[in-house]
């Protein structure tokens, strides 16, 4: 069953590429050239401070971690969850960025 | 009280993964929401699973295991990123249910902590004193 929902998912991942090829060949819309580069700049720095404080978030996360494991190493079950839930969530945070940055330079 | 598990996250992950692509469909009454919310659903949920498999491997061994630390981890990444690229480049996505199945994490465990402290166990629970 849990294979079978990971190949529905993962099939679902590449039907969804065959929407949009024709797409590719889209022409590039009639922006300004001074708004290009002010969405260029804009793409930049908004992946740029994402990583930023996702990689500062993330660090003080696994640090605090393994210092919780190596004092207490029977805890490390308990410690490990919610490091992974923490690292996942600010993944995402980051994952956010980046999607509406590409959305930024390749959609508008 | 029962604590989270990441396999309950995962459970109500494919839980959201469901339930929202039928609402999208249902509700706009086109594929192009559907695939939209689908997609990016999975990929947080295949995110999740990944990270659980490589964090788990790596860390919860009696030895750290270095090909999950250095080499898997990285490449999860590299993958997502790639994946993501490709899908918004090519993709015919709508921005808004994209944005929404990749909340997909946050809703779980939202849903989660909600079950943990109004679920009928909870109020067992508290009606037992315990």
């Amino acid at each position: 069953m849990k294979k079978f929902l990971l190949v529905m998912m993962l099939l679902g991942i590449f039907v969804s590429f065959s929407f949009g090829f024709a797409m590719a060949a889209e022409e590039a819309k009639g922006l300004d050239s001074a708004v290009k580069q002010m969405v260029a700049l804009a793409a930049g720095f908004g992946v740029a401070i994402a990583a930023f404080g996702g990689a500062l978030g993330q660090s003080k996360a696994i640090a605090s971690a393994l210092d919780g494991i190596a004092r207490n190493p029977g805890a490390a079950g308990k410690i490990v969850t919610p490091m992974i839930i923490g690292l996942a969530m600010i993944e995402s945070l980051v994952i956010y960025s980046l999607v509406v940055s590409l959305l930024l330079i390749f959609k508008l | 009280m029962k604590e989270t598990t990441a396999s309950d996250i995962e459970h109500i992950n494919v839980f959201i993964l469901v339930l929202g692509s039928i609402l999208s469909l249902v509700i706009m009454r086109e594929f192009k929401y559907l695939f939209s919310f689908a997609v990016a659903s999975s990929i947080m949920t295949l995110n999740f699973r990944f990270l659980k498999k490589i964090i788990e491997g790596g860390f919860l061994q009696s030895t750290v295991s270095k090909k999950n630390i250095l080499i898997k981890l990285p490449l999860k990444f590299l993958i997502l990123a790639g994946l993501l690229c490709v899908i918004i480049i090519y993709g015919d996505i709508d921005v808004i249910f994209f944005l929404i199945g990749l909340s997909t994490v946050f809703l779980s465990v939202v849903i989660n902590q909600v079950i943990m402290f109004w679920g009928p166990a909870a109020k067992r629970r508290q009606k037992d004193g315990a």
